[in-house]
């Protein structure tokens, strides 16, 4: 038998080994954590199960600075995110244009009858340049660049945060602010959010500019404000929305 | 500290599989679980002590494959390698390619059971555990040299005993050439 066909059957036969099935990953993760420092017992989230594929899109661009403390920037460099290894240094490139469909309105009345959110324009902006609706599912309002203020792109998603994003998001160095009586975070970089639609699904989306970020959720919708400009004016901005 | 707990809680979740199957298959049995924990919580103790940048996977490994051997300590210790009851084949094979496939599955796993303790680790690590050679060496803490030589040992090990078995159509290497020569 030659070599390669040996391993290949290697390979097979241990596809085919009979592990016993164990406790879930979850499981162990909160299990180790308990030995680590005893937590209160109503804690625990069933979101957990999602935490391995959440963590390698949540430090997509955020550079890990020296400051990091050793054991988290150690854990951070294990992580790989679909082939991109972090590193101590800017992010990876943007993405080019998302493959999602896409469609632009007119205006936010149409928005809004397409995807059933409540759609209005910060008053702080004024109507957007542009409108874009993806999948039916999150609605773009851009805002082209001005003398007085740069590109500002405010996204809309269908969706509550995952709640392990809000506790990665730490990791990230993410700011807790708050919106208008509402949590937001405040991320200095380029990243993907990760939301749950109506029916508990994970759904992401990628950022599209290399600039500060606000996220934020009231009800069951979730926003991100991108621009480059202070946090603190970002944050005007996103408490100006109507409720 | 809480945002390292969190983050440690990630890891724990991605590793957990692998660190469970590399328990079983060294024989940790019922204590597979206990072992999977303690070396999780052992790995968070020396964290710091880490170099960045280095991988995780085998450093965990290495505590699991410890921690496994020592269960064990004073009793003879051996790999448990058992194939699953009632296999669903790969891709869709008449009966006989199946009965086939079944009689090499068994031949190559009694094979593998036949080599010397070192070389079924070898084997396990590589093609059970799909540990690079690096890796291999780390986990298991030999010279990169050894895990290189004991693996092509086994290999050649398992093909010798495998000459014999139902299921290899291929002819031994240089069959062709010999055939070739006796027309002559």
């Amino acid at each position: 038998m030659a070599d390669d066909d040996l391993e290949d059957a290697l390979r097979r036969l241990g596809r085919q080994l009979d592990i016993p099935p164990g406790p879930s990953p979850a499981d162990v993760a909160a299990a180790v954590r308990a030995r680590l420092r005893p937590v209160p017992p109503a804690r625990r989230s069933p979101a957990l199960r999602y935490a391995v594929a959440i963590i390698a899109v949540l430090v997509t661009g955020v550079a890990v600075t020296v400051a990091v403390p050793p054991v988290r920037a150690a854990v951070l460099e294990f992580f790989r995110v679909g082939g991109v290894e972090i590193h101590d240094g800017p992010g990876p490139a943007l993405p080019a244009t998302p493959t999602l469909p896409r469609q632009t309105v007119d205006d936010l009345a149409e928005a809004q009858r397409l995807t059933g959110l409540r759609i209005t324009a910060p008053e702080q902006l004024g109507p957007p340049d542009d409108i874009v609706v993806i999948e039916r599912r999150v609605v773009s309002l851009v805002y082209r660049p001005t003398a007085n203020r740069p590109a500002i792109q405010l996204d809309v998603f269908d969706g509550r945060l995952d709640p392990l994003f809000a506790k990665y998001l730490s990791i990230e160095g993410a700011r807790q602010v708050d919106v208008g009586g509402a949590t937001g975070w405040l991320l200095p970089g380029p990243h993907e959010v990760i939301y749950l639609d109506d029916e508990g699904r994970q759904r992401r989306e990628s950022a599209r500019l290399a600039a500060t970020t606000l996220i934020w959720q009231r009800d069951v919708t979730t926003y991100r404000l991108e621009a480059d400009l202070p946090p603190d004016q970002l944050i005007a901005i996103a408490a100006s929305l109507p409720s | 500290m809480a945002g390292d707990l969190d983050a440690y809680e990630v890891l724990v979740a991605r590793y957990s599989a692998l660190a469970r199957r590399t328990a079983v298959l060294l024989g940790a049995g019922a204590d597979a679980e206990d072992v999977v924990q303690d070396s999780f919580v052992d790995a968070f103790g020396s964290l710091h002590r880490f170099r960045p940048g280095a991988p995780f996977r085998p450093w965990l490994l290495r505590i699991v494959v410890n921690r496994t051997k020592n269960l064990h300590r004073g009793r003879r210790w051996r790999l448990v390698l058992e194939l699953r009851a009632g296999i669903e084949p790969d891709t869709v094979l008449d009966p006989e390619q199946l009965a086939l496939d079944g009689l090499q599955r068994h031949a190559l796993l009694g094979a593998i059971r036949s080599l010397p303790g070192s070389y079924q680790l070898a084997v396990t690590c590589r093609y059970f555990l799909d540990l690079s050679e690096e890796e291999t060496a780390r986990v298991l803490g030999w010279p990169r040299g050894s895990v290189k030589s004991r693996t092509s040992r086994a290999l050649a090990r398992l093909r010798a005993r495998l000459v014999d078995a139902p299921a290899v159509s291929r002819p031994a290497p240089g069959t062709a050439a010999r055939e070739a020569e006796e027309r002559r």
